[in-house]
């Protein structure tokens, strides 16, 4: 028994008064370490998955809608743009590189993505097993889609028609996986590449059941893509227009007559693409671009309204549990003097008694801190859940952050500044009134 | 002279007081007699309500300053101690049993004694602390906590607080003033035993006339603090 012990005891023997203070303080650092945490989390998805995009190019519509879907796959897409619209921007001497994406299915919630194989190359990833899709109908997954789905190289699946589960299955179509990334954070990890001549091999086979496309109303040629379909069996003709260089494509400008992407990223050659090409595109073409950097800045902004406030509520929690620790200190020592006057007689200096007052505040504070994280880890579990099944993002990193230490910092400020008081009362107490007083 | 760490060839008793006064403003000054308590001798001072014998209690024991005179205990001029070196020479050599029980609240009576040796800077000890209990009869109580104990129980926990450091001096401030005779016998009868055990001596102070016969040596403080009888 030393007066560490004595501290634990007397906060231990006092559980309301503890208890409300602990509710308080670990709410208000569970409710900070939350909001620093997904804060942390959303700028770092986003910064990962815009690096090497510019400007995303696609139908008229939300720019942000755009954006979320085309770079983050995370809303519907805007609706569909010409091939050969996208084709003339990529050789535009501003451009330095357009990637096109054709999306609409999924299997299993995962979507599939038809691009070129510079996708997965500006997210820099590596294949962990097999290789690249080559031809179509073939697929390369990433690492989340194999972990969840257990698909393997050499599997087949059979795409389903909508960005969710449920919707209609293009049957006799199956899908043959050749390749699984490795995990990179990117959304790559989350979607399924195949080459562009896939998503359309697939949507020819099955146009007649393109009503419920999201981008109907740009299918204003639906003749044409039958006929094209019909030519369309060799589909390795098809395929070489696409995924092997982006300059070959003119040649096979006449097949690509009609057809359709859902967006194109865009990396510029120099800063003035920036200045010029949204401009010229939003008014010359039936194109929407649109800047994620200036997109994302906006949701930011917007967001930061709201954390902003989210975390002003959650200081005054911690300050009002600051004052409870104060409040219940101060009472306990009131009616605790004599015990002081006490351990006085027996020996125990005043810095003693002092530093007991002071382990008592800086105690409950800790605890309080210990009790957020684990309600914020809890609380990021949760979301975690939550969010893998409407986006598939994944909040797996619990570790400690650098603004937790400083949340620490200031939480035992507090209770250093919660007990400060009591321990003047008991700095001066004069231990021959208190004694005959008693 | 084993118990005596301070012991010096000059020194002249374990207790020696000298003109000693205290006031706490114009109206109230007290002046306590000289006296001299040697090792082993107990002592009795008597006193009406009012008269200043608590105030005397808390000279001898420290925790007041005095405004004149001098409290050597052992060679140790406990006025010219200051602070830290008050408390710490207060927690080595005096053991205080208060008028009414008193305990930390959130402890046992094991883990008060505990926390007692510790800021009495003794090494922890177990067995000491059970040996203590043992003497009293009380070690039955050790895993309770005090204010749930009886008040006769209370009593002897509140001496088990005040021997448990091995004080050279228990000072007990009106030990007996709420008990029946049969009692006060019996715990002024603890006291000494307990007193003896620690080779210390023991000083009571209190208003209690029955307490007269069981003590040799006895001084009374009189109306005008002044005066002073030494029977004995």
């Amino acid at each position: 028994m030393n007066i560490f012990h004595l501290s634990i005891k007397n906060i231990v023997s006092k559980p309301l008064s503890t208890g409300l203070s602990l509710i308080l303080l670990s709410l208000g650092v569970a409710l900070i370490s939350l909001m620093l945490h997904i804060d942390r989390h959303l700028q770092a998805q986003m910064s990962t998955n815009i690096r090497g995009i510019d400007m995303v190019v696609g139908a008229k519509g939300s720019p942000l809608q755009l954006i979320l879907s085309a770079v983050f796959q995370v809303d519907v897409p805007t609706g569909n743009i010409r091939l050969s619209e996208a084709r003339t921007l990529q050789k535009n001497r501003l451009v330095e590189y357009g990637i096109p994406l054709s999306y609409g299915d999924s299997y299993e919630s995962f979507r599939i993505v038809g691009t070129t194989d510079k996708y997965p190359e500006i997210y820099t990833m590596e294949m962990a097993e097999g290789r690249l899709w080559a031809s179509s109908l073939e697929v390369s997954i990433g690492a989340a889609v194999a972990e969840k789905t257990g698909l393997k190289v050499g599997d087949t699946f059979l795409g389903s028609h909508g960005l969710s589960e449920g919707g209609h299955v293009h049957e006799d179509q199956y899908y043959v996986v050749k390749g699984i990334f490795h995990p990179s954070g990117s959304v790559i990890d989350q979607l399924i590449l195949t080459g562009l001549e896939s998503v359309w091999d697939i949507h020819d086979n099955h146009s007649n059941h393109q009503s419920e496309e999201s981008h109907q109303e740009e299918h204003t040629d639906g003749d044409r893509m039958e006929e094209d379909h019909a030519h369309d069996s060799e589909e390795a003709n098809s395929k070489s227009a696409y995924s092997d260089d982006h300059e070959g494509h003119s040649h096979d400008a006449p097949r690509e007559e009609g057809r359709e992407i859902t967006a194109m990223l865009v990396k510029f050659r120099s800063p003035l693409g920036m200045v010029q090409l949204p401009r010229m595109i939003n008014e010359k073409t039936n194109m929407q671009a649109a800047l994620p950097n200036y997109e994302l800045l906006k949701l930011f902004s917007l967001m930061g309204i709201a954390t902003t406030t989210l975390n002003m509520v959650a200081f005054t929690v911690i300050l009002v549990s600051g004052i409870s620790v104060f409040i219940s200190l101060y009472l306990s020592l009131k009616g605790r003097t004599f015990e002081m006057a006490l351990l006085r007689t027996y020996g125990a200096s005043r810095q003693q008694l002092l530093g007991m007052v002071f382990q008592e505040g800086v105690l409950v504070a800790f605890s309080g801190f210990v009790l957020g994280l684990l309600l914020s880890r809890a609380g990021l579990g949760v979301i975690s859940v939550l969010l893998k099944s409407d986006y598939r993002y994944e909040f797996s990193d619990m570790a400690l952050l650098k603004d937790e230490g400083y949340l620490l910092l200031i939480t035992l400020s507090i209770g250093f500044l919660a007990a400060l008081i009591p321990a003047i009362t008991v700095f001066k107490i004069d231990l021959s009134k208190s004694l005959s007083d008693a | 002279m084993k118990y005596i760490g301070l012991s010096h060839p000059l020194h002249i008793g374990m207790l020696t007081i000298q003109s000693l006064s205290f006031e706490y403003d114009l109206y109230n000054c007290f002046e306590f007699p000289d006296l001299q308590v040697s090792e082993g001798q107990n002592l009795l001072v008597l006193g009406e309500s009012g008269i200043g014998k608590t105030t005397f209690l808390h000279l001898i024991a420290g925790l007041l300053k005095p405004k004149t005179g001098k409290i050597f205990i052992g060679d140790t001029d406990i006025t010219r101690l200051d602070g830290k070196q008050l408390d710490a020479f207060r927690g080595s050599t005096i053991g205080i049993v208060f008028q009414r029980p008193h305990f930390i609240h959130s402890l046992t009576l094991g883990e008060n004694l505990s926390i007692i040796r510790c800021v009495g800077k003794k090494q922890p000890d177990t067995q000491k602390i059970k040996d203590v209990l043992e003497g009293l009869g009380i070690l039955s109580k050790i895993n309770i906590r005090p204010h749930l104990l009886s008040q006769g129980e209370q009593q002897r926990a509140s001496i088990a607080m005040a021997v448990i450091n091995e004080p050279k001096f228990i000072l007990a401030d009106e030990p007996t003033s709420a008990l029946d005779d049969k009692n006060c016998i019996k715990v002024i009868e603890l006291l000494k035993a307990q007193t003896q055990r620690n080779n210390a001596s023991l000083i009571i102070i209190t208003h209690d006339q029955r307490l007269k016969s069981e003590f040799s040596h006895s001084i009374v403080l009189s109306a005008k603090n002044l005066t002073s009888v030494i029977n004995g």
